[in-house]
């Protein structure tokens, strides 16, 4: 069978490569480039990553059935061929995930309304699983809250044990803890701003990261390590477009629904931390959202 | 900078055995090309179509042909007489199919058919006079293909015929196609005795109308899902058509029982439609007309947007290169015949029915269909294997058509020429047989290949007009 | 209250799933928390603090982590065993099932083998390019063994392959070795640190036997085809395979072989070289050696120099010049008269090299494929004097299969000229490796035992002289192939240039014609 791409992050492998198949989902697969890089295929409902091509697939399409972890792939001409399956990559309109550099600004009422419409989405999404996992998520985002204290009061040493302790840790494909580190340098990325003490503080920050993302699985670290360049999927930037914009309510409804929706609790993890980031330096209105929600 | 000599060698080999041996035998990787020379031989054609592969244009062209085709939905919309429906159609013209062709190199079937239809229309009174009055030319003759219809055999069509209208309710484009008579003495392989002519008289004063006044009640009938839960019955919309037969008949009958028409009318509607396992055939190639027009005239595709055969030549047409045909002699089909009839009798390849093929359903569905390779004698392994092959030249795959016997896969579909040329794959045909003679009828049914010639043809002249 | 943990590695199931089956397998009788994640070093330190696993779970970042807490073990141990089950089931259909199609296309071919990343094509020449085209433009390098490829193809394919970093080798390339592997005509000879770029196949095969024979080996053999230094084409693949064996950090030493190229193209390709900052060895056959001199470009006269010097500079020891010496016996049975020497050559750069030392030796020399024109054989099935003939050339191939691979028509050449009284020396060459033919020594053993025989009949000696060119790892076995034809009472030399000097000094023993 012959499928097309139609997009593809700035990122992802595209003209001429030799993989084997890393993972395979039902509405995505992850190629691993033999220079270790991972490419991921997408439904194209799934959005953009910085290291992925979304395909149009054919109604009823899964991955899964059709392709086997282990199998060889290579790439020439921009022609991806897997096992019973090419993928033309020539195709893809080139998709470049940068956030929009420190364009939130909290002090803008719409801004600060905008970031509480997603706040408010993300308290009303159901986040846990059974109480067993429960009990790991609490963790988790305990040490989250933890981590976003210390970026506010640009204690670099406290942010860093907080990236460690946060690493790998809950559940998940990609760990709570690494979603919401994604999710919080998103943040970062979006407010840093001019201020020269919070851009060095990021620049270690994602040292930190980079220096840790050793601790976690393949597919995890390529989001964290494109998280530390400050590019990042597609549905957590327009979330975080949005909010730079001010936008109305239900557009912000919207993005945030998206973001909220990807894989199980990834979506709601990425939307924390990137709520927790952008109120990092600017707290909006002086609330104390930065303190941990009550359990439950 | 080549990353050759940082990674293993893997040769494809393309000519002489022994040197992929003497590879594997050095302990490297070697795939053997079953290599013959594209184009049968003319290296021209070799050379233009290397300049296609990959070529961008062609692969956007191809991207964009490929999607309308796919996102057609036809639905039967109506009926109507074909002079009225069928766009530019004249008031003596005469409607045949496969690419052109003039009347003293038409095929035995085809004249019958014509005069047949000289005859119903009353232009003459005689056989003799029929043929005085095209001999005069005072007939026009145009394919179906050329006036967005399509019809199967001599595939004839005159202005006071009742013809199916589809419209791809996707694009808004329609197709046409005349309705099936049933087996035995018909028009459509060159039949023209009386009897015949009294069943069209019929067929246009009381099943068109009655059938008309059903769609209006039914508000239409989607085509696409009634074809794709055929395929999982066992049809594969070419040669069998028995379940989507019985399919549309029963979204028919409902219709039929609340409409205002004489019960003997209704009757012997339903009787037509319940005895001819064909019915739906009729149906099945105007939709598929309608799904491959809908991916025409994108410059640059090589996708082919149509099969056809006058009974002569067999030509085809590619999206990239409007109206233009490139033909080559029709084969003779390789199949079962009846008893009593052998090669010697039967007509070349006849008929617009390949459109099928071109939307990738009669042979290259086979797999839905391994009834049909008993004609040649296959197994259902074969029928399997058939529609394999012919993912080996197409675009792609129909999402919307999907085969059981190939794990519900879509079926190939959207046939590309380079691929053809390049593999010297031919697409596959499951068709009937006409005798050679007009008016003897269908002789047997079987399995035939498109010529070669037609795709590389096609080929330089695409390559020609991107400047491949 | 018992406990159980296993890990699945590198299992990725997408987050639903996972958590779907936590709660399937918190459901089943005498379960009572289950957990699956992934086994990062965070999430182990969690589950050891919550006390549900162990302290020495043996699990990566990439493998999935199935901790379980229940009522007694049987129960868990049963919930581990379904969960094993689950993750077992093939994922994919199975590929087998009906016939398919044999790959008829490149594009069929790479769908089965997707990491290909060369296209060897040896169609006749009319559709070469055609292939070769195709190939480039679907992300293959090529190596053209067709030859008749027209020079506009060439250049064509050449300038396509260069704009997208990927190599053309040919057309008319027999041979190359890359990545270690014999491609068309070649040699297996051991794996090391020389490249070779030659646009003579048989240049190449000679280079590459004698590196081998001498202890060292080769990285890649580049075969750029015969053209590729003309004018017109302007050494594209030449100064690309430079490029790229500069780039190689597995090539140390380069070896350049040619013809002499086109001056502009010898420019550009020697400055090329002499700014790379690698030892390259320069062979353009008979070309000034003080042309060719630059900073790190050593000229050398023959091809047996060139493998001497790139095992020198890539740390080898020294190998003894002309190591075969006549033992004065061959040109003691001459009779007086018998002064010519006559070279049957199968290798058209062998034939090239045997003119060049043979001229040194006698002045000019006839040929079917002569230095100079006028030295042209009126009738190349017929020589005269010193006479030096391409049996590979098409005057003689036309219609007949290549003297490396069917040897009759050399056979009845040597007879022939075994047969002139003037004849002191039949000088010829051997070559093996896969394509050639399978054992050529013993065939050709035959008959030079009985031209041999013919002329001791005529009261008179014969002096044959030859090499092989071959290594012990070819399909033919160097060793084997060398003691068969010392056996039929060859002097046998390791390189066609040594073999060429010994026949000029046997021939020499009898002066050629009195008073010239």
């Amino acid at each position: 069978m012959h499928l097309t791409a139609l997009s593809a992050g700035f990122e992802a492998p595209r003209s001429r490569f030799n993989g084997v198949i890393h993972s395979v989902f039902d509405q995505a697969c992850n190629i691993r480039v033999d220079d270790g890089r991972l490419l991921a295929l997408l439904a194209p409902c799934l959005g953009n990553v910085p290291h992925g091509a979304r395909i149009a697939l054919p109604a009823g399409f899964g991955f899964a059935r059709h392709l086997a972890v282990g199998g060889r792939v290579g790439c020439r001409a921009d022609v991806l061929r897997l096992p019973g399956l090419s993928i033309d990559l020539g195709t893809a309109q080139p998709w470049r995930g940068d956030l929009a550099a420190a364009a939130v600004d909290l002090r803008v009422p719409q801004v600060a309304r905008a970031w509480r419409t997603a706040w408010r989405m993300l308290e009303q999404h159901p986040r846990r699983g059974n109480t067993q996992l429960a009990a790991l998520s609490r963790t988790v985002d305990r040490r989250a809250f933890r981590l976003a204290r210390a970026t506010r009061h640009l204690r670099l040493h406290e942010a860093a044990r907080a990236i460690e302790a946060l690493i790998g840790c809950g559940p998940g494909l990609t760990p709570s803890g690494d979603d919401l580190i994604v999710g919080f340098l998103a943040g970062l990325w979006s407010t840093a701003g001019d201020d020269p003490a919070q851009r060095a503080f990021r620049r270690t920050l994602c040292a930190a990261v980079a220096t840790a993302a050793g601790a976690t699985g393949d597919i995890s670290r390529t989001y964290l390590t494109h998280a530390t360049g400050g590019r990042f999927a597609e549905p957590l930037a327009t979330l975080a477009a949005r909010i730079a914009d001010g936008a109305p309510v239900d557009e912000i409804g919207r993005a945030s629904a998206t973001a909220l929706r990807v894989g199980h609790s990834s979506g709601s993890d990425g939307v924390l931390g990137l709520l927790l980031g952008l109120a990092a330096w600017s707290p909006p209105g002086g609330r104390q959202e930065l303190e941990m929600p009550a359990d439950g | 900078m080549n990353p050759l000599f940082q990674e293993e060698l893997q040769v494809v080999n393309v000519g002489l055995p022994a040197f992929a041996e003497a590879i594997r035998t050095a302990g490297g990787t070697a795939v053997q090309v079953e290599w013959t020379p594209p184009g049968q031989g003319d290296p021209q054609v070799a050379h233009r179509l290397a300049g296609l592969i990959r070529h961008p244009a062609v692969e956007a062209a191809n991207q964009q042909a490929f999607a309308a085709y796919q996102s057609a939905q036809p639905a039967l919309e109506g009926i109507a007489p074909a002079r009225a429906a069928v766009p530019d159609m004249g008031e003596r013209t005469i409607l045949h199919s496969g690419p052109p062709i003039a009347w003293a190199r038409m095929c035995g079937p085809v004249q019958g058919a014509i005069i047949g239809a000289i005859l119903y229309e009353g232009w003459a009174p005689s056989q003799a006079e029929a043929i005085a009055l095209i001999e005069r030319g005072e007939i026009d003759f145009a394919p179906c293909h050329q006036h967005r219809a399509v019809g199967p055999m001599a595939g004839v069509i005159s202005p006071s015929m009742p013809v199916w209208v589809v419209l791809n309710r996707e694009h808004g484009n329609r197709a046409y196609c005349n309705l099936n008579e049933g087996l035995g003495k018909v028009l459509r392989f060159g039949a023209n005795s009386p009897d015949v002519i009294d069943r069209l008289k019929w067929m246009a004063a009381v099943l068109a109308p009655t059938l008309a006044k059903a769609l209006d009640a039914l508000g239409g009938v989607e085509l696409k899902p009634l074809m794709a839960q055929a395929l999982h019955m066992g049809d594969e919309v070419h040669n069998r058509n028995v379940a989507a037969s019985g399919l549309l008949l029963k979204r028919l009958v409902p219709a039929l029982l609340r409409i205002d028409a004489a019960p003997a009318d209704i009757a012997a509607v339903a009787e037509f439609i319940a005895g001819n396992d064909h019915f739906f055939l009729n149906l099945s190639m105007a939709a598929c007309k309608a799904m491959l027009d809908a991916a025409a005239g994108v410059p640059g595709s090589s996708m082919v947007t149509a099969m056809a055969r006058n009974g002569v030549d067999f030509g085809i047409r590619l999206s990239g290169t409007g109206e233009a045909w490139f033909t080559a002699p029709a084969p003779v089909v390789d199949g079962l015949l009846f008893p009593g009839y052998s090669t010697a009798d039967a007509a070349p390849d006849l008929g617009d029915s390949a459109i099928t093929e071109t939307a990738g359903v009669g042979g290259f569905a086979m797999a839905a269909s391994p009834a049909i390779v008993q004609f040649v004698g296959g197994s259902p392994q074969d029928a399997i294997a058939n529609t394999e092959e012919m993912a080996h030249i197409t675009l792609g795959r129909n999402g919307a058509l999907t085969l059981p016997a190939i794990d519900f896969a879509g079926t190939p579909a959207g046939i590309d020429a380079r691929k053809v040329v390049d593999t010297g794959i031919a697409p596959i045909i499951n068709t009937g047989i006409a005798h050679r003679q007009a008016g003897i009828g269908q002789i047997g049914a079987g399995i035939t290949r498109a010529p070669l010639a037609c795709f590389a043809q096609a080929v330089v002249d695409l390559a020609g007009r991107i400047g491949g | 209250m018992a406990r159980a943990t296993r890990v699945f590695r590198n299992l990725y199931r997408d987050s639903v799933s996972l958590m779907q089956l936590s709660a399937k397998l918190g459901a089943l009788a005498g379960v009572r928390q289950a957990s699956a994640i992934m086994a990062t070093p965070g999430n182990l330190d969690l589950l050891r603090e919550a006390g549900l696993a162990p302290g020495d779970v043996a699990a990566g970042p990439n493998d999935l982590l199935v901790a379980l807490e229940g009522e007694d073990e049987d129960a868990l141990e049963a919930a581990l065993a379904a969960t094993e089950t689950e993750f077992t089931r093939p994922a994919a259909r199975s590929q087998d099932g009906p016939r398919r199609t044999p790959p008829r296309s490149l594009e069929m071919a790479l769908q089965e083998a997707a990491s290909a990343n060369l296209a060897l094509i040896s169609t006749p020449g009319d559709y070469a390019a055609a292939e070769a085209m195709k190939a480039l433009r679907l992300g293959l390098n090529v190596m053209l063994f067709s030859d008749n490829v027209p020079q506009s193809d060439e250049i064509a394919l050449k300038r396509y392959a260069r704009a997208h970093d990927l190599l053309v080798m040919g057309p008319d390339c027999g041979t190359a070795i890359i990545g270690g592997v014999p491609l068309g005509f070649a040699n297996v000879v051991r794996r090391g640190e020389i490249g070779v770029i030659a646009a003579s196949g048989t240049g190449l095969q000679q280079v590459t036997c004698l590196i081998d024979r001498w202890g060292q080996g080769i990285s890649q053999a580049i075969g750029t085809g015969g053209h590729d230094l003309s004018a017109e084409v302007g050494g594209i693949t030449m100064l690309q395979g430079l490029e790229a064996l500069v780039a190689d950090p597995a090539t140390r030493v380069i070896v350049l072989i040619s013809k002499p190229p086109h001056p502009t193209v010898a420019e550009r390709v020697l400055s090329a070289a002499s700014g790379t900052g690698k030892p390259i060895v320069v062979n353009f056959l008979g070309a000034d050696p003080d042309a060719v001199r630059r900073d790190n470009v050593h000229p050398v006269r023959t091809l047996e120099d060139a493998a001497r010097l790139a095992v020198v500079l890539a740390g080898g020891a020294e190998v003894e010049a002309g190591a075969v010496r006549p033992d004065g016996a061959p040109a003691a049975e001459l009779a007086p008269g018998q002064r010519y020497v006559r070279g049957l050559y199968s290798g058209g750069t062998f034939c090239y090299e045997a003119l060049l030392l043979l001229t040194d030796a006698f002045g000019p020399i006839a040929s079917n494929t002569p230095l100079k024109r006028e030295l042209m054989l009126a009738d190349v099935w017929r020589s005269q004097r010193h006479t030096v003939v391409d049996l590979g050339d098409d005057a003689f191939t036309r219609g007949r299969p290549h003297p490396m691979i069917d040897q009759t028509l050399r056979r009845e050449r040597i007879l022939q000229e075994a047969a002139d009284p003037e004849v002191a020396v039949i000088l010829f060459d051997v070559v093996l490796g896969y394509g050639a033919h399978p054992d050529p020594a013993s065939e050709l053993a035959v008959t030079l035992a009985e031209a041999k025989a013919q002329a001791r009949a005529a009261g008179r000696g014969l002096a044959l002289v030859g090499s092989v060119c071959g290594t012990a790892g070819d399909p033919q076995d160097l060793p084997r192939q060398e003691a068969a034809l010392r056996e039929a009472g060859v002097l046998l030399a390791d390189s066609n240039a040594q073999a060429v000097r010994l026949a000029a000094r046997i021939a020499a023993q009898h002066p050629s014609e009195p008073g010239r």
